[in-house]
């Protein structure tokens, strides 16, 4: 799994990830993604149009971040998640608590900057 | 080309990650259907993470059968291991939320197999744990 910062605009954290977010990926981008994502304590979009699997280990990885996050007031959207990824994501309720936005624009719109 | 595939996992993070590696080798040539290959792949993984890290009272390093069936229409998984005795059938769902503030971030995993595989039963047969997952070689 490769963990990319992508810089689109300031005030947010703009992450995206290639591969698999299984028990490998999660233990090789984890702690980096926490420390930009829980650690830098601003809206957050994670671009997972080319992530091509998502376990239960990527899934906590996500709901921890966020739930930081929003102790905080800040946001994080995931952005045009492949077919399979966004079943998983409804699937185990992900969807409900961090909204998936179709485009990069629309997770702006979401996050408001 | 061989239909049924037996797997023995170590219960450690480097057998875990062996036998998925396995798993999908076996699976790749068959060219099935993505959803039934990432299903496949998903059930292996939630399943054997969660005897790894729970399913004995010891830190020794233990067997867990795995035996893969792929048939023309329907994928079957079936795992045994000897660990304590554990139906994940009787694992009540995690309850739904309103505010991710309120949310625990884990015990997903036994949900998303329960909810995107076709069949899951399980069994206590000889002291051991025996649960066997199916699901459909189609898009759906």
């Amino acid at each position: 799994m490769e963990l990319k910062v992508v810089d689109t605009k300031p005030g947010l954290t703009h992450i995206s990830l290639t591969g698999k977010l299984d028990v490998e990926g999660e233990g090789q981008i984890g702690r980096h993604f926490e420390q930009l994502t829980s650690g830098a304590s601003k809206p957050t979009v994670v671009d997972m149009s080319n992530v091509t699997y998502l376990a239960s280990l990527g899934i906590r990885l996500l709901f921890t971040c966020a739930k930081s996050l929003a102790a905080e007031g800040k946001k994080m959207v995931v952005v045009n998640p492949q077919p399979m990824v966004e079943e998983t994501l409804r699937t185990s309720g992900t969807a409900h608590l961090i909204p998936i936005a179709r485009d990069v624009q629309e997770a702006f719109s979401i996050l408001g900057t | 080309m061989n239909n049924r595939h037996n797997f023995t996992m170590k219960t450690t993070r480097e057998g875990l990650s062996e036998v998925i590696g396995r798993v999908n080798a076996a699976l790749e040539p068959r060219e099935l259907p993505e959803r039934a290959t990432y299903v496949v792949s998903l059930v292996i993984e939630e399943i054997l993470t969660n005897i790894v890290k729970y399913g004995f009272d010891d830190d020794g390093v233990h067997d867990v059968e795995v035996r893969l069936t792929l048939g023309s229409e329907e994928i079957s998984i079936e795992f045994e291991d000897s660990g304590r005795e554990f139906n994940p059938l009787s694992v009540p769902p995690p309850p739904s939320y309103e505010s991710i503030l309120d949310m625990e971030p884990g015990g997903r995993g036994i949900q998303l197999v329960r909810t995107m595989a076709d069949s899951v039963r399980y069994r206590r047969l000889r002291a051991k744990n025996v649960l066997t997952v199916s699901v459909r070689n189609s898009e759906r």
